[in-house]
This record gives C-alpha cells, structure tokens and sequence, in this order.
C-alpha cells in the first residue's frame, strides 16, 4: 500500500475509533451544558459586557485556553499511543505499511477530531449567546457573528499544532500526558509571561492563537485583558505571521514524531 | 470415597482488625510513585517551588533584620508572613506540582486498578469497598502531604533555626498551627477529589483528563464566570481556588484576591460530596466486578 | 512460487542490560518449524525479530533478501501475535478484512477473503458478531485469520494452540500443516509439546535462556544426545525370561524388571534394535512389543534443558 493511501486509510480508521471513544461525547455534552448556561444566565451577562467582549472572553478561555489544547492534545496521545499501549500496534507494524504515513493518518485524524470539536463548541455557544433577540447589551454592541472565523482559522491551525505535540508524544514518551501537562500548564504558562520579543515565544502554541486572535478582533475591555495574560504584554508586531508559525510549529512536530514513530521499537517495552 | 475427608484444615490465624487491612493499600499506593525512577524525579520535581523558598531563605539569611525596608519592598517573600510558606503551594507556582502529582498518582490509583481487574481480587478479600477507598485516600493523602505540609513545616524550621534570635519564631508561631492545619486540610481534600474521581473512571487515562476538567477546567470556567458576572466568588466553583482560600483562612491570611471563607467552605464541601457519592455508586461490588 | 528462507545469523538481543538472545544462528524453509522453550527463552523474541517488530541489537535477520524491517520484507509476512489485544468494538470480520486491506487488498476482495478464511477456521457462523462477545478461542481464531487471510510466503505463529478447544487445535494445526506442505515458510511457537511434534514437519529449534540449543527433526535430535541412554519399553508375558536375555546383549546397558514388561537402556540404538528384533523374531516369542520411551519432543526438551 503506498504512503499517501496508507495515511488515508489510517486516519479513516483512527478518526472512526476516536469517535467511538466516550471521550468526544462527553466534550459535546460538557459543550452544550455550557451553552445552556450561557443562555440561562444570558441576562446577566449582557448587563456587565458588551458582546464581542464576552464572546472573545468566554470563548478565549474556555475553548482556546483550555478546549483545544487539552483536547487536541489527548487526541493526538491516543491515537498514536493508545494502540501501543492496548498493543494491537503489532497488527499495523508486520504489515508493509510505511510507519511515518500511519503517523501522518493518526495526526490528522486527532487534529479533525478536535478541530471539529472546537468549531461545534463555539457555534454552540454563539448561538447560545445570540438566540434572545429581545436582550439588551452594554452599549447596545451584540456578540458578532464576523469574530467567528478568527475563532474557526485559529481552533483548525491551533488543533492541528497541538495534535501533532500529542502525536509526538505518545510516540516519544512512556507517560505522554505527564509530559503533555508539563507543556501546557508548566512551559506555555511560563513562555506565556516571557517579554514580546522573546524568541522563545515561538516554541509554545499558544502564542501564535493569541496573535492571530489580537490581530484578527483587535480586543478591548476584559477581553484585550484576558488575551494578554497577567502579565499585560503586547505581542510582538515583528514576529512570524501566526498562521505561518502555527503551520511550521505542526510540521515540526508532525516530522519529529513521524522520525520517532519510525524508529521504536515499542515491543522492546514489553517483558517477554 | 471420600477424598474430601483426607484432613484439609483451615489455616489457623487471627485475623487483623478490618481498619489495619486498609494501611497495606495506603501504603502501597504511597509507594507507587517511588517504584519508577519517573516517578522519583516527578516527586523531588514537584518540591521545586519549595525548595526555591528554601534556597531564598538561606541567601536572605540576615537581610532581614539588616535591612527593615526589605519588608515593604518584598512583603511575598517576607518569612514572617504566611504567605512566604503558602506561596509555593496555592499559589500558580505551586499549581504545577499539584496537578502533576495528583494526575500521576490519585487521579489513577483506582481506575488503574479496574482497568487491570484488580478490583475483582480487592472484592474477595475481606476488605469493604469502603476500606478500599480509605486506604486509596490515605495513601494519595500521604503523599499530597509529604509535598505540602511537611515540605512547608520544614520550611519554617529553617527559618526559625537560621534566625539569629526567636523573633522569627514569636512572628510565626501564631499563625503556624492554623497553616498546618488548613494545608492538611487541603491535602486531604484534594487527595479525596483525586481518587473519588479516579473511582468514576474506567481507564487511568480518562481518569487523569477528568481530573484535569475537574481542576483546570473548573478554574477557567470560573474564570470566565467571574468576569461575565462581576462576582469574583463565583471563582469558586474550582476546587482548588475553595481549598486554597480555606488554607488562607486557617493561617489567618488575606489575599489580595479574596472570596468569602465560609462560601470557599462550602462549595469544597460540595463537590467532595458530589464526587464522593458518585465513586460510592460506583464502588459498589456487583457494579465494579460486573463492568 | 518460489521459496522465501527466514534467516537468523549470529542474531543477539538485549533489552537494556537484559539479555534476550545470544548469538543465535537458524535458517528456516519452506514447511512448518516449530519453536520450543521455557518462558522467558527468548522465543517470541525471536519471532518478533523476525516480525520487524525489534531490530537485532548485533547480526542480521533477513526475510527472503531483505531485513523484516523493510516494507517489502514485511510484504511477505503474515504475524499472529502472541497478546489478547483487538480493536474490540469491531466485528470479526471487519477486523480481518481491515487487517487485509492494510495487506494491499481491495475493500472487496479483502471482505470476501476475510468471510473465507474466518469459514476455514470455523468462524464462519459468528464473524459478524463484535470481538468484544468472543470466547478466547474465537479471539485465538481471528489472529489466526488475520495472519493466513493473505497466504503469506512467511507465517510467524506465537502461541497459536492457546486457549483452544481440542477440535479448534485440530481445525488450526490442519490449516497451518496444510500452508507449510503449500510451500510456505511456517515458525511456530508453543507450549504444546506434543502437538507441535505432529505439526512441525521442517524441524523443531530449540531455545533456551536465549540461545538456540538444537534444530532438526525430533529423532535426529534424539540420535544426538549420544550421553543420554535412550529407554525402551518390552512387553512380555515372561519378563524374567527375558531379562535374562536381555543382559546377555552387548548393546543393552540396563534392565529393569516390572510385572508384565522390561525397561532397557541403551546407549547403541541402532545396535540394540538389530538385537531385540532378532530376539522378537527368535522361537522364544519373548517379546510381544516394543515401545520406544524418550524419543518424543517432550524428552528431548527435557534432556537439552535440564
């Protein structure tokens, strides 16, 4: 089977597997409780904000700090490592499949998984937040259905850099969601609050969605606060297109664990 | 014939008291961590932020007194003051250790067990689901414990034995049970949370993201809540932020951002019961041995 | 067709400091060879060397002109498993048609070769039911299938007789003889001494604590270990009689004397049948059968391992 079908046919088979886990229901399920509450206390939160405020702020730390991260990451670990570690892998690598093309299929299909996620999540939540026309907004400023695309264009490149971190993982670490925690909480959260200029900056995901975001919406209020981070610091203007850097951050770390994947000897782990 | 009559005898002891059967459990479950070299190194990770505080302290040696301004300018990291001892703890310095150690051992201890089928072998000694679950907590709680009281105790020893007189210690003594107490309240809290919703997992993987839902994504929900509302003790819904407050309010310390103890109280009483009585459900011996 | 040779040479391997295999030197045919050892000898190892699944820490593996590693090695290849591991949700059939798919078949011919070969091992009324319901034979079956669905030149078994009924072992080792009488390259492992006798028409290798104590036929290995006396069984009605024969004989080192039988040693087989066949055949009517006592793999094993 050549690579290109190899990819493909895996990442049928990997995408269909991950939907058939629990986890992804539950993702949808915790989604559109969030929106029912989001509606419920609609009222309220209209009063204290203007619309694209809490649009940017709800869906900023919740699906694009936290969502597509976590998620995206933990699809990535599983698709790569859950098969190593129920050990059904042996069944893909005796048959004359090219290792780097499975990688390839399982990345993009944990990268699909979770980019679907996170749109359905924040058109969900859009509409939540929309659905009563009747409510009035501070300042009369409504949620904009034009943040939607920033949102969409930064959750597929951010679902798809995150997702080859979790792929890079699980092909590289014993412990890859360990190891997945420490990227996020520990290494994004201390990059995060490095200076603008800072190049190490670039190592982290979560730089690059928050450029494309301050871009693309030019924040204000709570939400130009929460985007910035504690530390308040404006990106960088100088720095690599986001997209572009989103893009070379996935290929990166997509063609280190497709190196990693091919080169284990996972059944090695195992006692005889 | 009968073979059955050959003389088989029972073997003759006195069986242990059902509360000494749960410390095997707990102390394996304190051991686990330390059985991998990974492990190992997490754990001695996971005292970095104190063992920078202690770094500090022994360079500071004699600032203090030296220097009277250096209270003012650097009151987070005066000795004197609890938050000097809290800092590595509650705070997102501390967050860090925390979430790796209760992700890796708590948030596992029992849905490692069910996806090994060990629960089936537990069932069949004479150990309740109960005493099972104590000895998962106690042991989790004693490892929380070594990270987060015992670390910051020792600590203020230092503190107290490189200071050239008792001020240190009369400055500190006041608030030092209060701290210890609120600190092993939070340890066993959260060590309670851990394994409760290690309980409700099948697999040690899901076991850990739900935990990380239930602590990161809790917090920014709250977070988020916050904000919308203009409620900051909405914050609370996350179970670390109720935990941490309640620290605070044992060591009689306010912090700049502050919600109301008794509400902190409260809603950490909450979800403990709700998780709590979700792993009970779940716990139950025809339920675990059946899926 | 012509034959694919599954070759080791001086092939070691360590897990860290942990030896696995030492030096280990075989060549494998076409026909069924049979791979026998303790726990922990190194013998799925071996087959997972052979697999591509590990690299060989020092000398070469090679699977017709290639390592297994390479693409077109593992084209060859058809690997059964030793673990109890499957896409669970899946059924039966869908997950050997997957799994001949990922071979290089079409969607349909791998359905229809999935639906034949799960037929032949006596599947055919439950493969479209999901995994996750299946007995462990059934489970053993579908390895099984996923390994034979493409008539790989090279079959790789790893403790294939597990967990299976006594009609299913008889389906399985009919099926896995018929493929090494086809000309294919068969190695199996199993704990099933008796029955890999029968199978392995190529030769038993024998391993132990990671190194490869003997290959051939069973009653060549037999013939080898000149230190062992081999033992043979008489029946008699007169065993005194006999005995008394018996000791007589240059080639006959021991006689043991039971009720209706004599136990003899020896050490000159082929010497001591030429003798005992004179004495069956002599007037006396001694002898009224003879049984050979040692010459299965289950005391060769012995012999070489103890």
């Amino acid at each position: 089977m050549n690579p290109a079908l190899t990819a493909l046919v895996l990442a049928r088979q990997t995408t269909v597997r991950l939907l058939r886990a629990r986890m992804p229901w539950l993702l949808l399920l915790g989604a559109i409780a969030g929106a029912v509450l989001v509606a419920l206390i609609g009222r309220h939160i209209a009063r204290h904000n203007r619309g694209d405020v809490a649009l940017g702020v709800i869906t900023w730390l919740t699906y694009m700090q936290f969502v597509l991260p976590f998620c995206a990451l933990w699809f990535g670990v599983q698709a790569v490592q859950g098969d190593i570690e129920d050990r059904t892998s042996v069944y893909l690598f005796s048959r004359p499949l090219s290792r780097p093309a499975m990688l390839l299929g399982k990345w993009f299909a944990a990268a699909l998984v979770s980019a679907l996620l996170i749109l359905l999540g924040i058109g969900i939540l859009y509409v939540a937040l929309t659905w009563d026309r009747s409510r009035t907004w501070q300042l009369g400023v409504r949620p904009p259905a034009a943040m939607l695309p920033a949102f969409a264009h930064a959750g597929v490149l951010g679902a798809l850099a995150y997702a080859a971190l979790g792929a890079l993982f699980g092909a590289w670490f014993k412990r890859p969601l360990i190891m997945g925690l420490v990227f996020l909480v520990g290494w994004e959260g201390m990059m995060a609050n490095l200076p603008a200029h800072a190049s190490a900056r670039a190592l982290t995901v979560v730089d690059a969605v928050r450029r494309l975001l301050w871009q693309a919406h030019a924040p204000r209020d709570d939400y130009a606060e929460v985007l910035l981070g504690p530390m308040m610091v404006h990106p960088d203007p100088n720095a690599l297109d986001p997209s572009l850097a989103l893009l070379r951050f996935a290929v990166l770390a997509g063609a280190l664990a497709a190196w990693v994947y091919a080169r284990r000897e996972y059944d090695a782990r195992v006692a005889e | 014939m009968a073979i059955f009559e050959r003389g088989y005898r029972d073997l003759a002891y006195r069986p242990t008291a059902p509360f000494r059967r749960i410390w095997p459990i707990a102390r394996h479950e304190l051991a686990a961590i330390f059985r991998i070299r990974f492990g190992t190194v997490i754990f001695i990770v996971c005292l970095a932020p104190t063992i920078g505080s202690l770094i500090f302290l022994l360079a500071s040696a004699g600032i203090w007194e030296t220097e009277p301004r250096m209270r003012e300018r650097m009151a987070g990291f005066d000795p004197s003051l609890p938050s000097f001892f809290l800092r590595p703890i509650t705070s997102a310095l501390g967050f860090l250790p925390f979430l790796v150690l209760t992700t890796l051992v708590s948030a596992r201890a029992i849905a490692k067990d069910r996806a090994a089928g060990a629960l089936e072998i537990y069932w069949t000694r004479a150990i309740t689901p109960l005493g099972y679950f104590v000895g998962k907590v106690l042991g989790s709680f004693l490892l929380l414990a070594t990270v987060f009281v015992v670390a910051p105790f020792v600590l203020w020893l230092t503190s107290v034995l490189i200071a050239p007189d008792w001020g240190q210690f009369e400055a500190t003594i006041g608030f030092l049970p209060g701290m210890l107490l609120g600190l092993t309240v939070h340890a066993a809290a959260m060590a309670a949370l851990a394994v409760g919703v290690s309980a409700l997992a099948s697999t040690p993987n899901m076991a850990s993201i739900a935990w990380l839902f239930v602590v990161v994504g809790t917090g920014f929900v709250g977070q988020v809540l916050r904000r919308m509302l203009a409620e900051p003790w909405v914050a609370l819904i996350s179970p670390w932020s109720a935990a941490a407050r309640v620290v605070d309010w044992f060591a009689g310390w306010t912090p700049v951002v502050s919600y109301p103890p008794a509400a902190a109280g409260v809603a950490l009483a909450a979800a403990l019961a709700a998780v709590l009585g979700l792993a009970a459900r779940r716990l139950r011996v025809l339920e675990a041995v059946a899926t | 067709m012509s034959d694919v040779q599954l070759v080791f040479d001086a092939v070691s391997k360590w897990y860290g400091q942990v030896s696995a295999l030492t030096d280990v030197t075989l060549r494998c045919g076409p026909g069924v060879t049979g791979l026998v050892g303790r726990n922990g000898a190194g013998k799925s190892t071996l087959i997972k060397l052979a697999a591509g699944l590990l690299r060989p820490s020092t000398g070469t593996v090679l699977l017709g002109d290639a390592p297994p590693t390479r693409r077109a090695a593992r084209a060859l290849l058809g690997y059964c498993p030793d673990v109890d591991r499957f896409y669970e949700e899946m059924s039966g059939r869908a997950f050997v048609a997957w799994m001949l798919r990922l071979d290089g078949l079409s969607a349909r011919a791998a359905r229809e070769r999935a639906g034949e070969v799960l037929d032949q091992l006596g599947l055919g009324a439950a493969m479209h039911r999901r995994i996750a319901g299946y007995s462990k034979g059934m489970r053993q079956r579908v390895k099984l299938a996923q390994a034979l669905g493409k008539r790989p030149r090279v079959l790789l078994l790893d403790e294939p007789l597990t967990g299976l009924d006594p009609v299913a072992r008889h389906q399985v080792t009919d099926v896995v003889r018929q493929v090494g009488r086809e000309g294919a390259c068969v190695l199996v492992s199993s704990h099933v001494l008796h029955e890999l006798e029968n199978l392995a028409d190529a030769g038993i290798a024998l391993v132990h604590q990671g190194r490869l104590l003997a290959h051939g036929g069973v009653a060549e290995l037999r013939a080898q270990l000149s230190e062992r006396p081999h033992r043979l069984r008489l029946r008699t009605t007169r065993p005194r009689a006999l005995a008394a024969r018996l000791v007589e004989l240059d080639s006959v080192a021991r006689v043991a004397i039971g009720a209706r039988d004599v136990e003899v040693e020896t050490r000159a087989v082929a010497g001591a049948f030429a003798d005992l066949t004179r004495l069956g055949a002599s007037g006396e009517r001694l002898i009224d059968e003879l049984l050979p006592l040692d010459d299965d793999l289950e005391a060769v094993f012995g012999y070489l391992v103890s």
